[in-house]
């Protein structure tokens, strides 16, 4: 196989691995206060997606204009979400809290099946069909601007979490939800505003990666899979596992289809995953 | 300073605390003395808004207490040390320390706190980018405590801190409990260990089931025989 393909897979493969690593490190965030796996993560996504489609059809404005206030619309949505439904939810406990987040999946899925149909869709941008070439590699500008956006918002979340009073209280709870009660942290204020970052992320990621998919009703559910395989990967509920676990999976996914062709290519993150779990079974940086 | 009276608390539907009253003045040292289950925890944590209490009242100078949470009790200045440390194990201790300054009220004053916190206990400032979790059992409960003094705290109450400590390390949290009491923070402090506790403090109350069964001055507890009897179940 000549070096050159190889490499295009690869510089590919960590383009999407940043995608993947952002969705699973919002997704890592929501669980971390609460330890609720949100099932319904990637439909979140999928939901930016289609509304970016609605802006670009109604108002013919590019999504990536649009993705600031999609950011705001869903930390909002995620805010009140969090405060409404899922809050009261958890009290009863985590599993009704992923039964609650499962149920999410089906309203969202059949709300877009609903309002938009069953068609596959695709959302032009100003840089759709457009690539980079820097020999020998052909880079499309969509998915190098969706994957520079995902890296700076993942690196830029990863520094809050881990140097800012806020990520120092999001951490606190998630690692002794008692003792930072004691410390006076509100939690429910904490976790709602954690929750709607974790949402609002996605609602920023989902315009400015949408001329990079297909979109179509059940997309969020594939999303939430990859995101939970890289949760796993890199070790549930550590930060920078997270972020670890995407560039290797979105590496893994990109080569596998490479040398082995789409079906069997699409098994080899489920393959990294048995692997990685067999050998540390708390995930690459899982610790406990 | 701090008024508990009548206080029913419990988990669920298990009544812990039977009208437990207590009373804290400012600058002492005061024991709480009874076996495991007599309910110095409970009362505690009902104390520092972790736990909802039935009945009776919660008052600290003349903020009412009661029915509040840990976020108010924080604010009132009250700040509770828990029974097994709960420092937080995947952060450093200056990440502990920096948490447990976080609160609106002190959190203005952080640095300085922080710095007077470390030269307190020096050896929190060696250890200081060092994870909770590799550290001692001694060296988390000065971790604890000093994480619990960042909050400038009024009343700082303790759960249990010598607890499977070593018996030197046991010596040394006393040393420093004392000093910071005659530097003028008052101190509740609940404890198995009769002789240390009452060694240090100037008055006690006894617990057993839930209710205050004895109160006075700890060099009389200490040959009270019905505080042994709370200990040993006779005389």
């Amino acid at each position: 196989m000549p070096k050159e393909i190889l490499l295009q897979a690869a510089v590919q493969g960590l383009q999407m691995g940043a995608i993947y690593a952002l969705i699973a490190l919002s997704m890592t965030l929501v669980f971390s206060v609460g330890g609720l796996l949100n099932f319904a993560h990637g439909d979140f996504m999928a939901l930016a997606m289609y509304g970016a489609m609605v802006d670009y059809e109604a108002f013919k404005i590019d999504a990536y204009a649009i993705a600031p206030i999609m950011f705001a619309l869903f930390f909002l949505l995620g805010v009140l979400l969090f405060r409404r439904v899922v809050q009261p939810v958890l009290a009863a406990g985590v599993l009704a809290g992923a039964q609650l987040t499962l149920g999410l999946v089906f309203v969202q899925e059949n709300l877009i099946l609903v309002l938009f149909g069953g068609d596959y869709v695709n959302v032009p941008t100003v840089l759709s069909n457009r690539n980079l070439v820097v020999p020998p590699l052909v880079m499309p500008w969509p998915l190098l601007v969706g994957s520079a956006f995902a890296a700076v918002l993942a690196i830029a979340l990863y520094v809050v979490l881990m140097r800012t009073d806020f990520g120092r209280q999001i951490r606190a709870i998630a690692q002794n939800r008692d003792a930072a009660a004691l410390m006076g942290i509100r939690i429910g204020r904490i976790q709602a505003i954690a929750f709607g970052v974790g949402i609002g992320l996605l609602g920023f990621t989902g315009p400015v990666i949408v001329a990079q998919f297909t979109l179509m009703p059940t997309m969020g559910l594939d999303l939430t899979l990859i995101a939970l395989i890289v949760m796993v990967t890199g070790g549930l509920g550590n930060f920078l596992g997270s972020m670890i676990g995407g560039l290797i999976i979105g590496v893994a996914e990109s080569l596998g289809s490479l040398f082995y062709g789409g079906t069997v290519g699409a098994m080899i993150p489920y393959a990294i995953l048995v692997f990685v779990l067999l050998f540390r079974p708390h995930g690459l940086l899982g610790e406990h | 300073m701090l008024e508990v009276s009548g206080l029913v608390a419990g988990y669920g539907r298990i009544t812990i605390l039977r009208e437990v009253e207590l009373r804290v003045d400012q600058g002492e040292l005061v024991a709480l003395l009874g076996v495991n289950g007599a309910g110095k925890t409970t009362l505690m944590k009902t104390i520092a808004g972790l736990l909802p209490s039935t009945a009776g009242r919660i008052s600290f100078g003349n903020v009412e207490l009661t029915g509040q949470g840990t976020e108010r009790t924080v604010e009132a200045g009250i700040v509770l040390v828990p029974e097994g440390r709960m420092v937080f194990p995947r952060m450093t201790v200056r990440e502990n320390l920096l948490l447990g300054g976080v609160h609106p009220r002190p959190r203005p004053r952080r640095d300085a706190t922080l710095r007077r916190v470390l030269d307190l206990f020096p050896l929190l400032a060696e250890r200081r980018d060092q994870k909770a979790a590799t550290m001692s059992g001694g060296e988390q409960q000065m971790l604890a405590i000093a994480r619990g003094l960042m909050a400038e705290p009024k009343l700082l109450i303790l759960d249990e801190p010598s607890l499977g400590l070593a018996p030197l390390m046991v010596q040394e949290t006393y040393a420093a409990l004392r000093r910071l009491n005659a530097e003028g923070l008052t101190i509740l402090l609940a404890e198995q260990n009769v002789k240390l506790s009452l060694a240090a403090s100037t008055r006690g109350y006894v617990m057993e089931n839930g209710r205050i069964v004895l109160t006075g001055v700890s060099s009389e507890l200490a040959h009270n025989p019905l505080t042994r009897k709370a200990y040993l179940g006779r005389l």
